[in-house]
Parts: structure tokens; C-alpha cells; sequence
């Protein structure tokens, strides 16, 4: 019996289609490929003391100074916002992850990127000048401050 | 007629409404089509540097391209469906849709020192539908629509872009009048370039995706071997994009100048040229080079630096190849670089490498699997990414 010859048609046809279902099958091979690594270290829960009267606090005797720290892994900023309370903020914005300063004048932090602005309670008082939108609080950290004696802790 | 142009409307506003919800941002062209057509951007879209609905010929020419075309299917007035041109191909009207999955953003601890990938996520990057009315022999007007420019994914992306153009002749200069994008290096399809981006926030573009000003601009591509555009814009949306460098209603001027040598017995196609932007305190500089040849590929490079006066410093360099294995389907590769510094802020270098196939199941559909390695100064991320482009 004669055999029907293959019709090329009908051929390129399924190998295209074969070749769709490969590119399909390709994602969840790749998938398997999936990795995410951090190269800075996790965020520790440190409870550092401090004393104004110790190098390198005496830079928070003054109302209104701010000094830059390093804490549980975590880059922060401690403010003596007034004589009777220091607060402490993480100094990376949530924003584009810019600086955080302390505007003295202003009594407010502030990205040095975009200059968002954050109140001592690290809620956003102001937009970045981009034209975001950001509604991240800045994360802070448990201070407690006894004016009295100069001393106190920061929680992290 | 009419009901063709109402039927192609429609979809497209479809396609457009479809594509509104999250976070966005457009694409643009194909860069390895000029080097392995040896064509200009112009040839094939509404907007001659390229990026979105096509013209008469560029919709003619992706008609019949696909694995499997309509007629196949038993859609054959989907086959027959070759020209976007009305009213004797006065009037050119297209659609561009491009949605990625992919994870946004970088990982991060989170409070208990656990790692935390980003989500991933569908993210509609162009959803723009033009049209482009030619008037008179020397003069069109042509505007798109991109509804996801309301989401702000980026500052300084543009809603809509719209001109009006000049040009006696081909071999005359074009000028183009309006809500325009001055020239700058390569448009690329994908909005995730470093090229374009601040490498030290890789969510920051320098020249966003779908920006434009309004402003006019100059072009000349009357010899074939030689493309030139100069552009003044007053710095609107580069101020949103660069707030820092650029004052608002600031003039921005960019000039580009690209030469186009080939070999005729090789059939290679090239490309190498240079830009130059500059707005207030911003400053870029660009050169990109290229070499293509039909059914070859294609391999293109560029390499971007900017200054913002304060003292921020970028640059940024591509390398990309493109392979077809056949015209429906093209294997890619893309390996960038971007470095950064500014005060007050750690120096950035980051690292990224591309692999994917351009895979066109049916004609003006396009599926794009990809494989992406991003490496920063403080972090890695390796994920597959999936991109769905279709346009009309």
C-alpha cells in the first residue's frame, strides 16, 4: 500500500508549535535558577547604653546636634530633638535608601537625596521633590534619656 | 473601511484600558531591526527615533511574521489584516502593549534578620495607542496616548507625546514641533536598562521611558550613511526625573550625530555615533556602536556618562547580541554595567547580565522569557522574567 508522504506544511506547523511549548516550559526550568543574596549584614536587636559625658555622646550635650552611629548592623542617627529627649532613627531613607540628616534649623530629618522630610516619630511630613509618592515611615528606635544624669539606652 | 478603522480603534483602546492597573512604564524599539534591515527607526514607526505604534510599512512588515500564522488558525481576516493606513493612507493609526512579570526592587531584611525577595508582579510597561495624519505631502501631525503615564511610575514620564512635522522631502531636513523626546544614544524596548538609570538608585531613571518636553527638534537623514538631530526642549519632566541637576522650565539642548557604514559584498550593517545632552546642571555624553547582518543578528554597545554638577557622577556601558534562529524567534543577550558616586552616598558599581528569547508565537504577538542576574554593591537577585508584547 502506497504511503501518504508527510506533508511539510502539517510539519512546520507541529515544530512550531513544539517550539512554543519549549519556550513555555523554559520559565519554571528557570525558576529553579532563582537566587537572592544581601551583602550587608542582618539587622541585630542591640541594646547599646550611652553617656553624655563619654566620647563619642558629649556630641549630644547641645540641643539640636545629632550624631551618626552604628548599630546592630544598621546605620543610624541619634538627635537630642530637646533637653529632656533624644530620639534615634535608622539614617537610610526608605525612599531611594539616600541619607538621612538632621536639619537643625528646621527641627526635621531629611533625605539628602530627595529631601523627604520625617518628623522625630519617623512619619513623612514631606515628599520627595521627584515627584514620588512615599508613605514608608522612617524606622526608629527605643531611646529611653534621663537628662538628669547624661545617661540612657537605645533598643534597636 | 470604516469599520476596519473602528475595529482597530476599539481593540486598541482595549489593549490600552487593559493594561492601566499598577506600576508602569513604556517601551520602545527594537534597535537590532536597524542593523539587520539596514533601516532607519523612522522606516517602520510613527515616531522617526523610534518607540512605539508603527507606520504604514512597519505594521506591514511584522503582518505575517509569527510561528504560526492566523490564516493557520482559521482566522484568515486576521491574516488579511496587512495596513493601518485610511483615507488613502493619510491617516496611520497604531497600538503598542508590552506587560513584564517580573520582581521589582531589591531583597532586604526584614525585622528578624530574614532575607525577603521582592514580590513579584505584573507590570504593564507601554500601553500607548497613535495615530499619524499626514496632511499635506510636507506636513503630519501625530500624537500617542499612554494612559499608564498617570500611574507616575516614573517622575518625569510623559502621559502623552504629539508633534507636528515638517519635511519638504526625504532627502530634506524633518522639523518636528511639540511634546517631543530629544535624541539621545539608543531607544531601547526594555525599561529596565542601567544605560538610562541612575546606577546609584537603579529606580531612578536619568531619561525616563516615554519622556518628552515640549520643545522642536531638527533631524536630517537625507544620505544614507548619515543621521543627525538636534533638539532644544524647555526641561519640564527632566526636572521631575533629575530635581537635583535640572531647574524646572530650564532649556534642554541635545545634539546626536550617528553614521551608518556598510559593506555591500559582506551585506553588514553598522552603526556608530555620539550624544550629547544638556539641561542646568546636568550633563551627558553618549557613544553607541553596532554591527548587523540579515539572518546573523546583531550586536550593539553603548556606553553613557553624566554630571550633575554638585558632584554626582555616572557611567554606565551595554553590550547586547541578538541571534534569529528564524525570524519568529531570537535569542538575546544583554550585559550591562553602571557605576555612581555622589556625596553623601556609598559608590555604586552594579553588575547586569541578560538571557532571553524574542519568541513571536502568531503574528504581532510577541512572548519574552528571560533570565536576569542583577549584582550590586549590596545585594544579588537572579530571577526569570516573562514579558507579553503585542501591538498593531
Amino acid at each position: 500500500m502506497p504511503q501518504t508522504p508527510r506533508q511539510p506544511e502539517r510539519r512546520q506547523f507541529l515544530l512550531r508549535i513544539g517550539a512554543a511549548a519549549g519556550c513555555g516550559a523554559l520559565v519554571p526550568l528557570l525558576h529553579g535558577c532563582e537566587t537572592a543574596e544581601l551583602y550587608t549584614l542582618p539587622p541585630l536587636h542591640v541594646e547599646v547604653t550611652f553617656d553624655l559625658a563619654k566620647s563619642p555622646y558629649d556630641a549630644l550635650k547641645t540641643v539640636g546636634a545629632s550624631l551618626d552611629v552604628t548599630f546592630g548592623n544598621v546605620d543610624g542617627l541619634l538627635v537630642r530633638v530637646s533637653d529632656a529627649q533624644i530620639i534615634g532613627v535608622t539614617r537610610i531613607c526608605p525612599h531611594q535608601q539616600g541619607n538621612i540628616k538632621w536639619d537643625k534649623a528646621g527641627a526635621t530629618l531629611v533625605c539628602t537625596t530627595h529631601a523627604a522630610k520625617f518628623a522625630s516619630n519617623g512619619a513623612v511630613t514631606g515628599q520627595p521633590n521627584n515627584g514620588d509618592t512615599l508613605t514608608t515611615m522612617l524606622p526608629t528606635w527605643a531611646v529611653t534619656f534621663d537628662a538628669a544624669t547624661g545617661k540612657g539606652t537605645v533598643q534597636t | 473601511m470604516m469599520q476596519r478603522l473602528i475595529a482597530i480603534t476599539v481593540s486598541g483602546l482595549a489593549l490600552a484600558t487593559l493594561a492601566l492597573p499598577i506600576l508602569a512604564v513604556p517601551a520602545q524599539a527594537l534597535p537590532r531591526m536597524t542593523l539587520t534591515t539596514s533601516s532607519r527607526c523612522s522606516n517602520c514607526h510613527i515616531n522617526p527615533q523610534g518607540s512605539g505604534p508603527r507606520n504604514a510599512m512597519g505594521f506591514y512588515a511584522t503582518a505575517a511574521n509569527g510561528a504560526v500564522t492566523w490564516d493557520k488558525l482559521g482566522w484568515q481576516k486576521f491574516h488579511e489584516l496587512s495596513d493601518n493606513t485610511f483615507f488613502g493612507e493619510k491617516l496611520e493609526i497604531g497600538g503598542d502593549l508590552r506587560l513584564q512579570m517580573a520582581k521589582l526592587g531589591s531583597p532586604r531584611w526584614d525585622n528578624d534578620g530574614k532575607l525577603v525577595e521582592p514580590d513579584r508582579m505584573f507590570i504593564p510597561m507601554q500601553d500607548q495607542v497613535g495615530l499619524n495624519f499626514k496632511a499635506l505631502p510636507w506636513l503630519s501631525v501625530a500624537a500617542s496616548f499612554n494612559p499608564i503615564g498617570f500611574l507616575k511610575s516614573y517622575a518625569g514620564q510623559s502621559l502623552y507625546d504629539g508633534w507636528v512635522q515638517i519635511q519638504p522631502s526625504v532627502e530634506l531636513p524633518r522639523l518636528r514641533v511639540g511634546m517631543i523626546q530629544p535624541g539621545f544614544g539608543v531607544r531601547y524596548d526594555d525599561h529596565t536598562l542601567i544605560i538610562r538609570r541612575n546606577p546609584l538608585a537603579l529606580g531612578t531613571p536619568i531619561l525616563p521611558p516615554f519622556y518628552n518636553d515640549l520643545g522642536a527638534e531638527l533631524a536630517y537623514e537625507g544620505l544614507h550613511w548619515l543621521s543627525l538631530d538636534v533638539a532644544a526642549v524647555w526641561a519640564n519632566n527632566l526636572h521631575l526625573a533629575n530635581p537635583d541637576g535640572v531647574a524646572s522650565g530650564k532649556l534642554a539642548l541635545s545634539a546626536r550625530a550617528t553614521i551608518y557604514p556598510q559593506t555591500q559584498d559582506w551585506g553588514i550593517n553598522s552603526w556608530l555615533g555620539g550624544s550629547f545632552l544638556q539641561s542646568d546642571k546636568l550633563t551627558m555624553y553618549g557613544g553607541h556602536v553596532g554591527l548587523g547582518k540579515s539572518y546573523w543578528g546583531s550586536i550593539m554597545a553603548e556606553a553613557v556618562w553624566s554630571q550633575i554638577a554638585f558632584g554626582r557622577e555616572t557611567f554606565s556601558t551595554l553590550v547586547q547580541v541578538d541571534h534569529p534562529l528564524k525570524e519568529w524567534l531570537v535569542l538575546t543577550g544583554r550585559w550591562e554595567t553602571g557605576n555612581g558616586h555622589s556625596p553623601g552616598l556609598a559608590e555604586a558599581d552594579v553588575q547586569s547580565y541578560v538571557a532571553g528569547i524574542q519568541f513571536v508565537p502568531v503574528p504581532n504577538i510577541e512572548l519574552r522569557p528571560e533570565y536576569r542576574y542583577l549584582k550590586t554593591s549590596s545585594y544579588l537577585l537572579a530571577q526569570y522574567t516573562l514579558q507579553l508584547h503585542a501591538w498593531f
